[in-house]
């Protein structure tokens, strides 16, 4: 049964010349699980909030969208409500109230739902989602992943029949973001609930998913099972490649006529069954010799209060001139801490941050601060003004900076980050990718040696990472440090110089990234364990489509 | 405090009304206390470190308002010693220590009583009269502390770009009004946010309910009646001036009469009722676990 129906959609802004949503049609099956992709700003956002009366923005808008062969602008406002659910990226401004329970029933308030009907559909919610133990607590304590499961959990207690899903998953980190995906396969399997999510992380989708469409410009490009589509994702750019999950990109990568792989296990199988796998092991470039110290970590020691747990339990760490130092870590084991001692914003209670092997203490902290850059996890908070631009001159001028050479130096980092058309917007109108080339721009701006960055890629789309990490390995190689923290472990694989794993306050390994993720088992790219028993040291796709190509196809007869 | 917590919050509402009418209104030396005493013991058992941490501040109250009153009041029969030509009365001292262990108790109920009343519990005594306001207050809950949050995280990111490295107070006021002019910006886009989140939720029509998150039962009746039960006694003998008690010219005795005597004895019972609740629980389950 058809549940909606996209007829020849077309939607454009006020004050915008083209469409956001451009003669799109799609018919969508009760049941069926639709993941939309595509770059920021492909117009997937705008699409999933015009089914949504309720959230549909001002604007012109062509065409019809049928719910249940009813115009969407027609829906009473209570069946709205109750048939169709949303859960949109920012976990924490979509909650309304201050307690679990209270956020839970919110929606049964609104519908007025007596009490002891309420009592019982929040009951059986809460234990369906394992929220039960936080039930009486304060949203505002809840981890990212929390808050977004309360977020699902409300809009499920609706009981709906179409739920869509704007990145509920791009501020997560991957453990939680991998659970949240996993309770939307359970919502797909065991209740039937029709689900459409547009998303960037398509690692741990792919595989669930009954139809990928991908947009660009407001237009589909694909709309195929996800089989089909790893086989019709081959004639379009190459960037399109970059976002598919690893066992697409080696199955894309080698160009063999065989049906696509999913997931980490048919891939192994596909590469098993494929090629020669003679040569066993991947050699790694040669590496280039240790710069200079830049910043260095000698055995600190940090905690939030005197009588809290200590974050960081005696942590070494060195940077070195010319490379990208990146540390993996779960949530809580202390990489956000570490991020901001060595940046000089907290000072340790034991041991010592050395710059350039000179101690940094209160007294002449301020004296290090311009060479010292500091990226938080969330970029908006960088900005205070209403324009890029009024904002950097501003610190430019704070900082003791003549008008003349800031309007210079304004315009050299501009264009070498590439934001010349952004500075005169407001930092609140840009996508979160743009924004962060901006913070970025504004780090660089300061003309610091080292940058510090604390979860630079999070929520960021394949093309704008390979943007970051193009910028990062530009000013690095111009003798500076960037030392960053994140989860994204296959950003790390395939452009970090060094990586280390912090857990429990500590760094517990470290090294090239490719002796690093080779001799992990979990905590590894999805190339990695592809072809671990395969070929020894590759971990990112690249390597091992080069494996693959150098061992040769294998005949039919072997 | 835990049983007491668990009943309804109509029921700990009266309780804590009474007593702290009580504790505010009454100078009768018997009943500041048996208030006092009960009103640290049930703090001490919340939370003792906080208590010690107290400890200091309320005798420090104790102290000040004894020493301190001799200065505004030279009143009373018994004078101790001149200062300056100013007479300190024995009666005028023992009137600030009562004030003083009068201001200890009504602080030390009000940390119960925001211990125990939580919001949720406010919530749930007036929102169903005010179904709206309700909502109004715990999104203003839930919105407070994000807002400091994110003024804090800007003021730190700030502070690592160097905007507040400058020594001039120009500067760093300046610092201090970008951030609070974005701030501002922010709560106002995180608004529009979240009621497009309520709106999509299906806020806005005719009819709201009330979620309740606490049921009324047979424990808490008899409660409920036990503590209108004392109040009726504990009311009438205030009213009919059992209780009053005169620090001004000479300290009165203590009526330890009939009625007088009655209202002590409801007073205390009040006190400990949130005591006997646990200890009833303890026991209760010390037998159960015996059972097995």
């Amino acid at each position: 049964m058809e549940i909606l129906h996209f007829e020849n959609i077309s939607f454009t802004y006020p004050n915008s010349d083209s469409k956001a949503v451009d003669n799109f049609s799609l018919s969508v099956k009760s049941g069926e699980f639709v993941v939309i992709c595509g770059k920021s700003g492909c117009g997937k956002t705008t699409l999933l909030k015009l089914i949504k009366k309720e959230l549909t923005p001002h604007g012109h808008l062509n065409g019809e969208i049928l719910y249940k062969g009813m115009p969407i602008t027609e829906l009473e406002p209570n069946v709205s409500a109750r048939e169709i659910g949303f859960v949109k990226q920012d976990p924490d401004s979509q909650l309304v109230t201050d307690k679990v329970w209270h956020e839970l029933a919110f929606g049964l308030e609104n519908l007025n739902v007596p009490p002891s009907a309420m009592r019982l559909r929040i009951g059986e919610i809460s234990d369906y989602f394992g929220i039960n133990e936080w039930f009486y607590r304060d949203v505002n304590t809840l981890s990212g992943g929390q808050k977004q499961l309360v977020n699902l959990a409300a809009a499920m207690i609706m009981q709906p029949e179409l739920l869509l899903l704007d990145e509920p998953t791009s501020q997560l980190d991957p453990v939680a973001a991998a659970d949240f995906i996993s309770i939307l396969e359970k919502l797909n399997k065991e209740l039937g609930v029709t689900i459409i999510i547009a998303e960037h992380r398509l690692e741990e989708l792919f595989p669930i998913a009954d139809r990928i469409v991908l947009m660009d410009s407001g237009r589909i490009l694909i709309n195929s099972d996800p089989r089909g589509f790893g086989e019709k994702v081959k004639d379009l750019d190459e960037e399109y490649s970059r976002m598919l999950p690893s066992a697409i990109r080696i199955f894309n990568g080698v160009k063999v006529k065989a049906p696509c792989p999913l997931t980490v296990k048919e891939a192994r199988e596909f590469v098993n069954a494929n090629f020669k796998n003679d040569i066993k092991e991947y050699v790694p470039p040669e590496q280039k010799a240790a710069g200079n110290t830049a910043l260095r970590l000698e055995d600190v020691w940090f905690r939030y209060e005197r009588d809290s747990q200590d974050v960081l339990k005696g942590l070494k760490l060195t940077l070195e001139y010319g490379e990208l130092f990146c540390v993996l870590g779960a949530n809580g084991s202390g990489k956000t801490t570490m991020l901001n001692v060595a940046a000089g914003l907290d000072l340790p209670y034991k041991g010592q941050v050395f710059l350039e092997e000179k101690k940094i203490n209160k007294k002449n902290f301020e004296s290090f601060r311009t060479r010292i850059a500091y990226l938080p996890q969330n970029p908006q908070l960088m900005f205070v003004k209403d324009s890029i631009a009024d904002d950097f001159f501003y610190m430019l001028n704070t900082l003791g900076l003549a008008s003349d050479k800031a309007k210079e130096l304004v315009e050299t980092v501009a264009g070498k980050v590439g934001i010349n058309d952004l500075l005169d917007k407001h930092p609140y109108d840009l996508s979160l990718g743009q924004l962060q080339k901006c913070a970025l721009a504004k780090l660089l701006l300061q003309r610091p040696k080292i940058l510090l960055l604390d979860e630079p890629t999070m929520g960021l789309d394949a093309i704008f990472k390979r943007v970051l990490a193009d910028i990062l390995i530009n000013i690095k190689t111009e003798d500076a440090a960037v030392l960053m923290v994140t989860h994204d472990i296959e950003f790390a694989a395939e452009n970090a110089d060094r990586c280390a794993l912090i857990f429990d306050g500590g760094i517990i390994s470290s090294g090239t990234p490719e002796d690093f993720f080779s001799n992990n088992y979990f905590y590894t790219t999805a190339a990695n364990r592809i072809s671990r028993n395969i070929y020894k040291g590759a971990i990112t796709c690249e390597q091992v489509i080069e494996m693959c190509l150098k061992n040769g196809v294998r005949d039919e007869k072997d | 405090m835990r049983e007491f917590a668990k009943l309804n919050p109509a029921v700990q509402l009266v309780y804590f009304l009474s007593v702290i009418l009580v504790v505010m209104f009454d100078k009768n030396p018997v009943i500041l206390l048996i208030s006092v005493l009960f009103g640290l013991l049930i703090c001490l058992r919340i939370n003792s470190r906080v208590f010690l941490k107290d400890l200091p501040i309320l005798a420090a109250i104790l102290f000040i308002s004894t020493i301190s009153n001799p200065f505004f009041s030279q009143n009373g029969a018994t004078t101790l010693l001149f200062i300056n030509d100013m007479p300190v009365t024995l009666e005028s001292l023992v009137y600030g220590l009562s004030v003083g262990v009068m201001l200890i108790s009504v602080i030390s109920w009000f940390k119960i009583f925001s211990f125990t009343m939580t919001s949720d519990k406010i919530m749930y005594l007036f929102g169903r009269y005010f179904p709206s306001l309700a909502l109004t207050v715990s999104m203003i809950f839930k919105f407070i502390p994000q807002i400091i949050r994110q003024a804090e995280n800007t003021k730190r990111v700030q502070q690592a770009l160097g905007q507040f490295s400058a020594k001039s107070i120009m500067q760093k006021l300046k610092g201090s009004i970008n951030i609070f002019s974005i701030v501002l910006t922010w709560s106002l886009e995180n608004a529009l946010d979240t009621a497009a989140s309520m709106k999509a939720r299906g806020y806005g029509q005719k009819n709201r309910s009330s979620f309740m998150l606490y049921r009324f039962t047979a424990l808490d009746l008899i409660t409920l009646l036990i503590v209108l039960i004392l109040d009726v006694v504990l009311f009438l003998g205030i009213a009919l001036g059992k209780t009053k008690f005169d620090y001004y010219p000479i300290i009165s005795t203590v009526d330890t009469t009939g009625l007088a005597l009655a209202v002590y004895i409801s007073f205390g019972v009040l006190a400990l009722l949130p005591f006997y609740l646990d200890f009833k629980e303890s026991l209760k389950w010390k037998y159960y676990i015996l059972k097995i």
